[in-house]
Formats: C-alpha cells, sequence, structure tokens
C-alpha cells in the first residue's frame, strides 16, 4: 500500500489505517526530534504532537512533497517551538547530563562516549546548524530534500552546513577539553 | 587554512569546479594536518549516522492512536451537541413564535404588553382602582 492510498484512505473515513502511518514513520520523526532539542522527556510530546497535528490537518496534505518529508518539516518546525520555548531550561539540563554522566564514564563503552560528546556538541549549535546537520548528515536526506523541508536554497543548505561541521567540530573539541583536561 | 577547510567540507556534499578541486588536491598533498582535519570530518560525518534513531518507544503508536480516538470522540460530541443545541433553539422559536401570537390573538390588540402576556387594565378597573385608592 503506497503512502497516497493509505492517506487516502485514513481521508475517507478508515482511522485504523493511521496506524500504519505512524508506525513508518516514527523512527523518522523521534530521531529528528531528538537530535533537535535532545534526550529529553518533552522530545516525545512534540514527536506525538507532530502526527496529532498531521491527523488532525490531513486534509491539507496534497502530496506535494513526499510524506516523510512533510512530517519532518512539521517535526523541526516543531521542534524549533520546543527549543525557543524552553531556551532557558535547555541548557540547564546539557549541565545536568554531563554531571550524571562523568560519574557513569567508567560504565559506558568508547562509541557511546563517542556519541554522548556529538549529542552535547550538538545541543550547543544554533538552531539552523542543528537542522542542518540533523538532516543532512544524521537523518541522511539528500541536499534537494534538505533544502525543501527546511524552506530555504540549496545552495544556503551548502553553505550552513559547511559552517555547521566546522562549528559542531569546533564544539566537540572544546567539550573533550574540557572534560579529558580535567582528568 | 579557513577556506581550504570549507572547501573541504563543501566537496563532501557538493561537486567543486575544476579549479577548486585543484586548489583542494594541492592543499592536502602539501598540508598532513589538512589531511587530519578531512579525517576527523569523515570520521565525523560517520558517527553522525550512527545517531539516526537509537530511541524508540514501543507504546507511541498506541498513544498516538488513543490520542486520536479522544481526538474524535470529543470532536463527535461537540457536533452533535451542536445539533441538539440548534434543534432547540429552532424549538423555542417556534414557541415563541406561536405563544406571541396566540396573546396578540386574544387580546385584540398588537401592543408589546399584549404579545408578551401582559393584559391592559380596562377603564373601569382603572376607575375602581382609584376610587380604592382615594378611600
Amino acid at each position: 500500500m503506497s503512502d497516497q492510498e493509505i492517506i487516502d484512505s485514513i481521508k475517507n473515513g478508515d482511522k485504523e489505517s493511521y496506524r500504519l502511518v505512524v508506525d513508518k514513520y516514527k523512527s523518522v520523526v523521534l530521531g529528528t526530534i531528538y537530535n533537535m532539542v535532545g534526550f529529553v522527556p518533552e522530545a516525545d510530546d512534540v514527536a506525538q504532537d507532530v502526527f496529532i497535528r498531521f491527523y488532525n490537518h490531513i486534509d491539507n496534505f496534497r502530496g506535494d512533497s513526499s510524506l516523510k518529508t512533510y512530517l519532518t518539516r512539521i517535526a523541526i518546525n516543531l521542534s524549533l517551538n520546543e527549543i525557543k520555548r524552553r531556551s532557558n531550561r535547555y541548557f540547564e539540563s546539557i549541565d545536568d547530563v554531563e554531571l550524571k554522566d562523568l560519574g557513569q564514564e567508567k560504565d559506558q563503552g568508547r562509541a557511546m562516549e563517542q556519541k554522548d560528546l556529538i549529542n552535547k556538541a550538538m545541543m550547543t549549535l544554533d538552531a539552523d546548524f542543528r537542522s542542518v546537520i540533523n538532516l543532512r548528515l544524521i537523518q541522511e536526506f539528500s541536499t534537494r530534500e534538505t533544502a525543501d523541508i527546511l524552506q530555504i536554497p540549496v545552495g544556503t543548505v551548502l553553505s550552513r552546513l559547511s559552517r555547521a561541521q566546522m562549528k559542531l567540530k569546533q564544539a566537540i573539541d572544546t567539550i573533550a577539553g574540557e572534560k579529558y583536561g580535567q582528568h | 587554512m579557513d577556506n581550504i577547510e570549507e572547501l573541504l567540507i563543501r566537496s563532501f556534499d557538493a561537486e567543486l569546479t575544476k579549479e577548486e578541486q585543484h586548489i583542494l588536491d594541492n592543499a592536502l598533498q602539501s598540508n598532513p594536518d589538512l589531511v587530519d582535519y578531512k579525517n576527523d570530518m569523515l570520521m565525523l560525518r560517520d558517527t553522525l549516522k550512527s545517531l539516526k534513531s537509537e530511541k524508540e518507544s514501543s507504546v507511541f503508536t498506541d498513544n498516538i492512536m488513543a490520542q486520536i480516538d479522544n481526538t474524535s470522540l470529543n470532536a463527535g460530541l461537540v457536533v452533535s451537541m451542536e445539533k441538539v443545541f440548534k434543534k432547540i433553539t429552532y424549538v423555542a422559536a417556534a414557541v415563541i413564535v406561536i405563544l406571541f401570537g396566540y396573546n396578540a390573538y386574544q387580546s385584540d390588540e398588537v401592543s408589546i404588553d399584549t404579545i408578551i402576556g401582559f393584559e391592559q387594565p380596562t377603564l373601569d378597573q382603572e376607575f375602581e382602582e382609584a376610587i380604592a385608592s382615594i378611600d
């Protein structure tokens, strides 16, 4: 069953078919949100909001872009709202995570530690940079799809992506320096 | 260095012009730090891919479906209440019009008082009330 067939079926009143949409796209929506707002409890609420909003306005979906792109666009927009809403609390939560991780460091494998470091560095980036890295390099959307989701030109995606990667590398170096320099 | 780093990173995602590619290749040959930087960036990009959807709640879909059910139920309740309210409004309006018409018909005159059911006192009644007040 194609996405369009599922959507048509939902529009015709088959509510249960929406389960197929959620099952198919929950990982990309959750992944996008986690990498935007961090692994915080509110992330699940934002993800649920994405699917509820889409369901409530399903008649607005005309199929101009793919369902995956459309849902990811909603996920990015709601994540940006969430980031704005709790910008102060957000930095507090990073500090909390860092303190907790210092205690658990011995139990974590190198790969987990590396991912953790990148997650923290990601959270220090501006939302614009975070979104391009998230979409292009983590969710592996093409440059064109990333531009479509963020509704910016392809050239802007490329230039933002270059700067974002440089900033991410700098942030990783800084956090790693602070963390390991202390020991 | 910044420009060459930017060029290097851009080369991962976009095709460089021949001239840009030439500059980058030369820089990579002559600058071991840039080669290290390239390797670091490639490793970073690989690690970023591994951040893709690590956590997924098993009850996530059920929660969404339950919320949709509630939303539909609430929406249905609002729609049916609107329908009932409309019917009540129509019936009440009809009853009021009938009452007004009946009152106007009974008193043989059309005035606000007769329509809403107030009886006009007759001249005899007014006279009797005036005498009673004198007494």
